[in-house]
């Protein structure tokens, strides 16, 4: 693909990604077809601020999970109230890079 | 979180265990030595009981055959427990036949419950617990 | 007692918020489970465990953050049940507890000046190694890959 269009994307969506998995997302993007480039504009990217957010008031009953997509994990949290409060904790300090890396695993799919 | 077979069952293991200790932490504790822990943010903050608050007096009157008491306490308790007494059991069978039919029944679970037409209507019955959790004030 | 050292590696943004976030996730499981001192172990086990497959800078900090919890516990813990018993049963205040409390406050509150220094160097991707701690976790944490 195009560098220029490479480089517009991953200035507009680096926040949706851990840092040290850019380089390596910037390259893919570079090395496939450009056909592939409506699919990927398009992914709908979950943003880590709002999963925050979402954890810090509604963490305990999972809501957090249940929004990633963890269905399993959010019903563990809510059958437990939110892990006996521990998990709740760990959950606002890690569910923003769980979040990228949701994001990640989204669009490998139209990477490889 | 994409989950191989190990990670999930060590989470679950690790989760049984950690249920396990936690409700015999309370059978020990009942002539309380300690002030009764309160764990529940929710119920912390706000006074306000959540959903699932009340599972763990539910499954010790439970472990003394009380069913209607547990349910009257919360009918969440019965599902935890049921969780508890036989994920170990699958995970030990899982094991021992080196298959992974537990694995697959979380995915096809997982995929199941987000369906719109089972995710909604297990949503109600989860508010309607937690308005008759509020009121007889757990 | 607390050296800034070079790290093998520049770290990303991220990485050095994840790292920070360990440290700061272990105080704030402090406060949360006051009276308990095993909550804020617990937490950060946890999230020792999810963080496992992390980079090593992050692996390196969240090792160097259990190690530090796991050995407040066995202090506090004493120091915890001693007071309980105190509290619940016929033993008097003696000297030694006095003592022993005022060691303990005196570790806890240094490891938790020292965390918090810590979650703020290492938030700028500034490593940090502990006197003890730091050459512990190198032998522990393997850099792999």
């Amino acid at each position: 693909m195009e560098a220029q269009k490479v480089e517009m994307f991953i200035m507009s969506n680096s926040k949706f990604f851990e840092s040290h998995q850019i380089n390596g997302i910037r390259e893919r993007l570079i090395a496939i077809d450009d056909s592939k480039w409506a699919m990927i504009s398009t992914i709908q990217l979950k943003d880590p601020t709002t999963i925050l957010i979402v954890s810090i008031l509604a963490g305990s009953l999972g809501i957090d999970r249940f929004m990633l997509g963890d269905t399993g994990l959010g019903i563990g949290k809510l059958l437990t109230c939110g892990g006996l409060g521990i998990w709740t904790i760990v959950d606002w300090f890690s569910i923003q890079k769980a979040t990228r890396e949701k994001n990640m695993q989204k669009i490998q799919q139209f990477l490889y | 979180m994409v989950l191989s077979r190990n990670k999930l069952y060590s989470i679950l293991i690790m989760a049984c265990v950690a249920g396990y200790i936690w409700v015999c932490f309370n059978m020990v504790n009942k002539q309380s030595v300690l002030e009764p822990v309160e764990v529940c943010f929710i119920k912390h903050f706000t006074n306000i009981p959540c959903p699932s608050c009340g599972s763990t007096r539910a499954i010790l009157s439970l472990t003394k055959g009380n069913f209607n008491e547990a349910f009257n306490i919360n009918p969440m308790g019965f599902l935890v427990a049921f969780i508890m007494l036989f994920t170990p059991l699958w995970i030990l069978l899982d094991i021992v036949a080196k298959k992974n039919t537990l694995l697959t029944f979380y995915q096809n679970l997982e995929t199941y419950l987000k369906r719109p037409k089972i995710a909604i209507p297990l949503l109600i019955i989860i508010m309607i617990n937690w308005i008759w959790n509020i009121n007889k004030g757990v | 007692m607390i050296n800034l050292k070079k790290f093998k590696y520049e770290p990303g943004e991220h990485e050095a918020e994840t790292a920070s976030n360990s440290y700061l996730m272990s105080l704030i499981a402090i406060i949360m489970g006051l009276p308990l001192p095993i909550i804020n172990l617990i937490a950060t086990l946890i999230f020792y465990l999810g963080n496992r497959k992390g980079t090593y800078f992050v692996r390196w900090h969240c090792t160097q953050a259990l190690l530090s919890q796991t050995s407040m516990l066995f202090i506090n813990s004493y120091g915890f049940w001693w007071t309980i018993s105190i509290i619940f049963s016929d033993e008097n205040i003696s000297n030694n507890y006095i003592a022993y409390i005022f060691a303990t406050l005196i570790f806890n509150v240094t490891e938790f000046i020292a965390t918090i220094y810590t979650a703020i160097k290492t938030r700028n991707g500034i490593h940090v190694e502990w006197w003890f701690y730091g050459t512990l976790t190198t032998l522990i944490c393997k850099s792999g890959k």
